[in-house]
């Protein structure tokens, strides 16, 4: 049967009182280390994609990747648990850790655990399985392939706050890291946890960038959103880790709110497994689920941090869903894709956007396409090109799509609006 | 808030049957899916069985034109789904698409195209990678043909956390009906048996007699050796009990709570003790009498010892009329085997029938149950928990009650 086009609109379950705050979040990308590093660049409008060195570029169409630099656990992350860790863990727990730190919620008994990944150990996997080949097999091999599954990173992040409570890895390609933090504001609204600790984290590997060259989609430029010569993506690596806690608990305590989590809508689009629907069905459902369940008419968004990725497919089709649902608003308000500074993450994109949003909203300015030199007719909203912008925002929306047909958007608050 | 949740629709693919009827059918006579591996040979101290699924007329069971992309285990989750609905007793054209959410779980995904996709990158050179191979190799490929084969274009949530994959899976399923955000789910989970993965498992020792004795597997017997992978799929149809009610469907079980939780256990063993799980265990139970257990023992010297003393700490009292019991020795051990172990609870409460442990000889002493074994034992059950733990140490539980 046809996918059904028709609005969003259902009643819903979810506690009518519990708003959703964030009270801590950690970031590692090709940018930097660290919230406030981040923060600058995407201010500055720094594009964080160079020459791949993680492994060798033979045979690939491009060399190009947003890889995070001298990749090293701060002294605040114990040994004993970046020892051995595959990358994607190690991401993970770095940002993990600043956000816990920021948070100062006390005991990590009861806390939730949320991580988005697609590759979880797959860098170690891939490690395990060239010892398969002739090099050397035995006791290496068994460790790579115990840290292969992708739950590796959730069971890390949990160990390292001593974590009893709910833990969970969710794998939906390049939503996950957003479906991440929509599930974990299910949580917090359903009283499973007094607090989450989710976000997303995904690392360089053979296997994603091989896999993305064959499929012909990668850039042979740095990735170039909404641009007329846009040809593809270009592979980053990172993670973004947020503190999600129930608002009236969080004010209690005296917390720092950063921003407010405020409602998140999924679909999917029942179509090809990595191709988008043409008509941008499935991104407009996504779209109006989210704003329906915040409350938030489209009107009163300030900017969208858009999927973005570069790809001729997702940037006109991505543009089509954001008229369809904002009218006539969606020539009014800025819509960038921070790719074009670190990349296509992958599952930890989502988390990382959601990131740069708030950090947005914090500073009071729009994160540009950095990459963006000639508009395309069919790209015809404000992208921001080239540089960042002072701008008081207070609602902003977020989108992420993968593989499989997910499309998740995420509604986010901050400013003067907390 | 224990608002139930129906189970009205199971569909199966395993190495024990095609379909509910088949699988219940074979756990209630005892039989396994353990039986030597096919084509693999006989390298000196490999393992020699696993619970693989028979091939299957999986083209019977998928129309979708994404049919010859699908690997494997997507194929599995799609022919479950369809058996799934038509046992509900639901057709998928009857349903808006955007209502209709689909939670699967899965610890390793396609493992198959996983390893094709690396073999021809190390052997050949990375331009030898397929773009047909490496979408599948996505932990969601499998929940997304689910959505291109129905046309359901709501919820849709892959989760993976290793050996509770599964479980994890039909509880989130619950929570999206609750939600509201969909009136009907798919919910459950699959994951794949290849030689590699029987490789791996045998260099971590964890397999069935590789130290000698019995090479099959034996839950919770005092002779066990270790586990025996296995693979399949699980699909349970979720909606709410009025809507279930409303269209008059069977209604297998009901789900009123499920509680996610961890407990101390090495980055990559299950946990010696669980006792940390009592506190989620005893507020799901909520001071009320349960009739069945249905554990995630799996024949590891480790696990069923660790599940034992928790049950025996999680009743108050003496438990002998209490059935603990696990499928695993019928359908062996993988990521995803929770989401049969749940519709297999669904199908005890609804068939009034104890499960039976396969291959039980000698039952764990100290263990105060009731163990049925060759065959399922009629019982008057009301209330069923379902409990798995992971490596690691993450686990989940559900409360299953009868359906009035």
């Amino acid at each position: 049967m046809s996918p059904s086009l028709h609005s969003a609109s259902h009643p819903t379950h979810r506690s009518p009182v519990t708003r959703v705050a964030i009270t801590g979040y950690g970031s590692i990308n090709a940018l930097g280390t660290g919230v406030e590093r981040f923060a600058a660049a995407l201010r500055d409008g720094r594009c964080g994609i160079g020459e791949l060195t993680l492994f060798p570029t033979d045979g690939f169409r491009t060399t190009l990747a947003a890889e995070v630099q001298a990749l090293a656990a701060p002294a605040s992350v114990p040994r004993s648990l970046a020892r051995g860790a595959a990358r994607t863990a190690l991401l993970a727990l770095i940002a993990a850790d600043e956000a816990w730190r920021m948070a100062s919620f006390g005991l990590g008994t009861e806390v939730g655990v949320l991580v988005g990944t697609t590759t979880g150990g797959m860098a170690c996997g891939e490690e395990g399985y060239r010892a398969e080949f002739g090099e050397r097999a035995g006791r290496a091999a068994l460790r790579t392939f115990l840290e292969t599954p992708v739950s590796a990173g959730t069971d890390l992040v949990a160990r390292a706050i001593a974590s009893r409570g709910p833990r969970v890895t969710i794998s939906t390609a390049c939503s996950s890291g957003a479906n991440a933090l929509g599930l974990g504001a299910d949580w917090i609204r359903a009283g499973r946890a007094p607090a989450v600790l989710c976000g997303g984290a995904d690392s360089l590997s053979r296997m994603a960038y091989s896999g993305f060259n064959s499929l012909q989609a990668l850039d042979r430029e740095p990735c170039r959103p909404f641009d007329r010569r846009r040809a593809g993506i270009t592979l980053g690596e990172g993670a973004a880790m947020f503190v999600l806690e129930p608002w009236e608990a969080a004010v209690r305590r005296g917390a720092s709110i950063l921003g407010e989590l405020v409602s998140y809508g999924v679909s999917t689009d029942a179509h090809h497994v990595t191709q988008p629907r043409p008509d941008g069905a499935g991104a407009v459902l996504a779209m109006r689920r989210a704003l329906e369940e915040g409350g938030v008419p489209p009107e009163a968004l300030d900017y969208i941090n858009a999927h973005g990725t570069g790809t001729p497919q997702n940037d006109v089709v991505e543009t089509r869903a954001i008229k369809q649902v904002l009218g006539a608003h969606a020539y009014r308000i800025p819509v960038s894709s921070t790719k074009s500074q670190v990349g296509h993450c992958l599952a930890a994109g989502g988390a990382i956007e959601a990131l740069a949003s708030l950090l947005a909203l914090r500073g009071g300015f729009v994160p540009p396409t950095a990459t963006l030199g000639e508009p395309d007719p069919e790209c015809d909203l404000d992208y921001v090109p080239r540089t960042s912008r002072p701008a008081a925002l207070r609602t902003v929306l977020s989108n992420s799509y993968g593989f499989g047909g997910n499309n998740t958007t995420l509604v986010l608050r901050g400013g003067d609006a907390l | 808030m224990r608002v139930p949740v129906a189970v009205t629709g199971i569909g199966i693919v395993s190495s024990i049957g095609i379909g509910r009827d088949a699988f219940w059918s074979a756990l209630r006579e005892g039989r396994s899916g353990i039986a030597p591996i096919e084509g693999l040979a006989r390298a000196s101290g490999l393992p020699r069985v696993t619970a693989a699924v028979r091939d299957f007329a999986a083209k019977e069971l998928i129309t979708s034109q994404q049919f010859r992309r699908m690997d494997r285990l997507s194929r599995m989750a799609v022919a479950a789904s369809r058996l799934a609905l038509t046992d509900a007793g639901i057709a998928p054209d009857a349903l808006p698409g955007e209502r209709v959410g689909v939670v699967f779980g899965t610890a390793l995904g396609d493992i198959e195209d996983s390893m094709d996709h690396l073999q021809r990158i190390f052997t050949r050179g990375p331009a030898a990678a397929s773009p047909m191979v490496f979408p599948n190799l996505v932990m969601n490929a499998a929940a997304g043909y689910v959505a291109m084969e129905f046309g359901f274009t709501g919820v849709n949530l892959t989760l993976a956390q290793a050996e509770v994959s599964g479980e994890h899976a039909v509880a989130q399923g619950c929570d999206v009906v609750r939600s509201g955000r969909a009136d009907v789910v798919l919910a459950g989970g699959g994951d794949q048996v290849t030689p590699i993965l029987v490789e791996g498992y045998h260099r971590a020792r964890a397999l069935a007699g590789q130290r000698g004795g019995r090479e099959w597997a034996s839950p919770y017997d005092t002779g066990r050796t270790g586990i025996v992978l296995g693979e399949g799929t699980a699909i349970l149809v979720l909606e709410s009990v009025a809507r279930a009610r409303a269209r008059g469907a069977t209604i297998y079980a009901t789900i009123d709570g499920a509680r996610s939780f961890s407990v101390d256990a090495p980055r990559y063993d299950w946990p010696a003790r669980a006792d940390a799980a009592l506190p989620a265990l005893q507020t799901l139970l909520d001071g009320e009498a349960v009739d069945l257990l249905v554990g995630g023992a799996n024949s590891s010297r480790r696990l069923d010892r660790c599940e034992l003393a928790l049950f025996a700490r999680l009743l108050a009292a003496p438990a002998a009329d209490v059935g603990v019991t696990s499928i695993k020795g019928a359908i062996g051990e993988f990521g995803a085997a929770g989401a049969l172990t749940v519709a297999a609870a669904c199908l005890a409460l609804r068939e009034q029938t104890i499960p039976p442990l396969c291959n039980l000889r000698s039952p764990e002493p100290d263990a105060p149950f009731r163990f049925c074994a060759p065959r399922g034992v009629p019982a008057r059950l009301r209330r069923a928990l379902v409990c798995g733990l992971a490596r690691g140490g993450s686990g989940v539980a559900l409360s299953l009650r009868v359906s009035s």
